[in-house]
C-alpha cells in the first residue's frame, strides 16, 4: 500500500470548499470519475506548457529591430490530478525542462505556482496501465496532497485539512479496495523493456506494428508527457516568436533545411514514439516517459494500441 | 455468399493479395483496421455497427507487394473508392470493391456515457439497438452523417454480400436545425465548436479524400496559417479544407469520428456537399464518369461567372 493510512476523513462538502479558496482546476479524467464543479483540463500539461505561447515580441521601427521578450508569468493554480497524471508531472515533465541546466524559466515558473493533488483512482478502465509502467492508482507520490472518494465521505492527506481519524470501516474499506486493485492490476513490464527496445530499432517488425496508425498528432497532443514543442516566427515585419507543442508524428518534425528528412516515413515516426518513451528516456532518466494514463488508446481515431506495440517487440526480444 | 466465405475465397484463389478489413480492436466495441493476407485469419474479420473509419482511406498506403486488394466496402467507403478511381489515384483493375450492407455506424460517444458497460451488453436487432436490455431507436445512436445516409450499400461493387440487416431509416436532414439559425448564431457555433480545435489533424489523416503529399496547413513555403491553433488559424484550416473537399467529400463523416475531442466537424462539410448538390446536382463518388462540378469547363456554362 503506497497510502500511509494516517490521513483524516472529511465530507465531500468541505473537501471541495477547501479546494475553491483560489483558482483551481481539474483534469478531465478527475472531472470524468469526480464531477467537481471546476473547469477542466485535458492534461497538467495543457497548464505547465501550453498549447501555445509567445516568448518575444518584436517589430520593426527606424531601420531596426526592436525586440522586447516577454518574461514567465505564473499565477498560483490549484490542480487536481490522477495519480498517472501527477507523475507524468514529476518524472518526465520536470526532469525534462527543470532536471538539467539551463532550466526553462517558462515553465519553472508555472511549475513553482502549481499546487498539485492526486485523487486516487478505485478501478481500472479498458485503457488504464499505471502499473505497467512503475506507477500505481493509490501512488501519492510527488503530489502536494491526495484524496480518495470513499463511500462516507473523502479520504485526505495532506496539510491544511481538519478532519476525523478513520474509524475501524473506513479502514477495512481501504484495505478492500487495495486488496482488489492489486487483483485486477496489469502486470508490469519486463525489468528489460527499454534495452529490448532498444536492440529491436534495425529489426523488420516495425512496418508491421506501424501499420494501421494514421500519424495524426492525436495522441501525442493529448498525451500528458509528450513535451516536444516548435519555435515559430508568427509575423513578419511584427509579430512574436511563439513556442508551440509540436508532434513527432508529423512529417516536418524532423525535415531538415536541406529538405532531407531522417523520419520521411510513417513507421519510422511511430516507432520513435514507441522508443523514446520505452527505451531512450527510461535509459537516460530511469522511469518510463509514459504513465499509463491509457488516453492515446482511448483517444485513437483507429484503436492503434501502443500497450500491444510493446508487449510485441519485447516477446520478438524474449 | 457471407463476407468470410467471399473474403477467404478471394485471398485462396489469389484473386488479390490482401483483404483491407475490420477486426476486433482492444477496446470494448471499437474495431480496427487490417490487412488480411492469409485466408486463415479471415475467421477475425468483423462488420459490426463500430466500423466508422472510412477503410479506402488505406489504399493509398498499401504496403509493398500488394497489388491489387479486396476492400470491405460500407455505402461511403464505396463511394470513396469511386471518387479516388476518378481522381486517379487508384485503378479500378486493381480494386475489388466487397460490398457490405451497413446498418449505420453507433456514435461510441454516446454509448461511452453508460458507465462500465460492457460490449455483449449491446446487440443490434432489426432497426433498434439493445443496450443493457433495453431497446432504443437505432437513429438515436447513430452518427449525424449515418442519419442523412444516402447509400447504406456501395453502388459501385463486385460482389455484394448477402445477410446484412439493414433497417430501413428515415434520412433525416441533420443540419436543419443549424440553418433555420441566424447567421449569428451560426457563428457563434462554429466559433464555440472550433476554439475547442488542437489541430492534431485526425480529421485530415482519416479522409479518405485528403491526400495530398504536403497539407496546406502544414507548408512553410508559402505558410497560409500559423502553427498556434488560435481561433482565427483553425477557422483557416476547416474552412480551407471544406473548399479543397467540395464537391469531393462522399459524406462518410469519418472526420467527426476520428476527432479526439469530438466537435461535429462533419457538419461542416456535409453542408459544403449539400451546396454542391443543389447548384451543380453533383454528389461525390456516385458516378465514375459524372464531370466533376470544379474541373469541368463549359462554354454554355450557364453560370456566367465561371464562363
Amino acid at each position: 500500500m503506497r497510502l500511509s493510512g494516517n490521513g483524516v476523513v472529511v465530507t465531500r462538502e468541505a473537501f471541495l470548499e477547501w479546494l475553491s479558496r483560489g483558482k483551481t482546476f481539474v483534469t478531465e479524467t478527475v472531472a470524468r470519475r469526480f464531477h467537481p464543479p471546476f473547469p477542466s483540463v485535458p492534461t497538467p500539461k495543457a497548464v505547465l506548457l501550453p498549447q501555445h505561447e509567445a516568448l518575444y515580441r518584436f517589430f520593426w521601427a527606424r531601420r531596426t529591430w526592436n525586440v522586447h521578450p516577454l518574461p514567465p508569468e505564473g499565477t498560483p493554480i490549484l490542480l487536481l490530478a490522477a495519480p498517472c497524471e501527477v507523475k507524468a508531472v514529476t518524472d518526465v515533465l520536470d526532469a525534462v525542462f527543470l532536471g538539467n541546466a539551463p532550466q526553462d524559466p517558462y515553465y519553472a515558473t508555472r511549475r513553482k505556482n502549481l499546487i498539485l493533488g492526486a485523487l486516487g483512482c478505485t478501478f481500472f478502465e479498458a485503457t488504464c496501465f499505471c502499473t505497467r509502467v512503475g506507477g500505481h492508482p493509490l501512488s501519492r507520490e510527488g503530489a502536494d496532497f491526495f484524496a480518495l472518494p470513499l463511500s462516507s465521505g473523502m479520504y485526505f492527506e495532506g496539510e491544511g485539512v481538519s478532519g476525523r481519524p478513520l474509524a475501524s470501516s473506513e479502514k477495512e474499506e481501504l484495505e478492500a479496495l487495495v486488496a482488489d486493485l492489486e487483483k485486477t492490476a496489469p502486470p508490469p513490464f519486463p525489468e528489460k523493456t527499454p534495452e529490448y527496445l532498444y536492440e529491436a530499432f534495425g529489426r523488420d517488425i516495425w512496418e508491421d506494428i506501424a501499420w494501421g496508425c494514421l500519424n495524426c498528432g492525436a495522441c501525442t497532443f493529448l498525451c500528458p508527457t509528450c513535451f516536444c514543442f516548435d519555435l515559430a516566427l508568427e509575423g513578419r515585419l511584427r509579430g512574436a516568436m511563439i513556442r508551440t507543442w509540436d508532434s513527432c508524428m508529423f512529417p516536418k518534425f524532423t525535415l531538415h533545411a536541406s529538405s532531407h528528412n531522417p523520419r520521411s516515413h510513417p513507421m519510422q515516426r511511430v516507432r520513435q514514439r514507441i522508443l523514446h518513451k520505452f527505451s531512450y528516456h527510461p535509459l537516460r532518466k530511469g522511469v518510463f516517459g509514459c504513465v499509463g494514463c491509457g488516453r492515446c488508446v482511448a483517444l485513437c481515431p483507429v484503436n492503434w494500441d501502443i500497450r500491444e506495440a510493446v508487449e510485441r517487440v519485447v516477446s520478438c526480444a524474449l | 455468399m457471407t463476407l468470410h466465405d467471399a473474403a477467404r475465397k478471394l485471398l485462396e484463389e489469389h484473386k488479390v493479395q490482401g483483404v483491407l478489413g475490420y477486426r476486433k480492436g482492444s477496446l470494448p466495441f471499437r474495431t480496427r483496421p487490417y490487412l488480411f493476407r492469409d485466408p486463415c485469419e479471415i475467421e477475425e474479420l468483423v462488420f459490426t455497427p463500430f466500423c466508422g473509419l472510412n477503410l479506402a482511406r488505406y489504399l493509398l498506403f498499401l504496403p509493398q507487394g500488394i497489388e491489387r486488394v479486396a476492400i470491405v466496402a460500407k455505402g461511403c467507403d464505396g463511394r470513396a473508392c469511386v471518387a479516388l478511381v476518378r481522381e486517379n489515384r487508384l485503378r479500378r483493375e486493381n480494386l475489388l470493391i466487397l460490398g457490405v450492407p451497413c446498418p449505420g455506424m453507433v456514435d461510441t460517444r454516446k454509448l461511452a456515457e453508460w458507465e462500465g458497460l460492457k460490449e455483449h451488453e449491446v446487440t443490434l436487432r432489426g432497426g433498434e439497438i439493445v443496450v443493457r436490455g433495453v431497446a432504443y431507436p437505432l437513429a438515436s445512436f447513430l452518427d449525424a452523417s449515418c442519419r442523412r445516409c444516402r447509400y447504406r450499400s456501395p453502388l459501385v461493387y463486385d460482389i455484394l454480400v448477402e445477410g446484412g440487416e439493414v433497417p430501413s431509416l428515415p434520412q433525416e436532414d441533420t443540419l436543419r436545425e443549424l440553418r433555420s439559425l441566424p447567421e449569428e448564431k451560426r457563428w457563434e457555433f462554429f466559433r464555440k465548436e472550433l476554439s475547442r480545435c488542437i489541430r492534431c489533424y485526425a480529421c485530415r489523416n482519416a479522409c479518405p479524400m485528403c491526400y495530398c503529399k504536403e497539407c496546406f496547413a502544414e507548408s512553410h513555403k508559402p505558410s497560409f496559417l500559423h502553427p498556434s491553433p488560435t481561433l482565427r488559424d483553425n477557422f483557416v484550416f476547416h474552412i480551407g479544407r471544406a473548399m479543397h473537399l467540395a464537391g469531393r467529400c462522399v459524406e462518410c463523416g469519418a472526420c467527426e469520428r476520428a476527432c479526439p475531442l469530438g466537435i461535429p466537424i462533419a457538419t461542416m462539410f456535409l453542408a459544403v456537399s449539400d451546396t454542391v448538390r443543389e447548384h451543380f446536382a453533383f454528389e461525390a463518388g456516385v458516378d465514375v464518369t459524372a464531370p466533376a462540378p470544379f474541373v469541368t469547363y463549359r462554354e454554355d456554362d450557364p453560370n456566367a461567372f465561371i464562363r
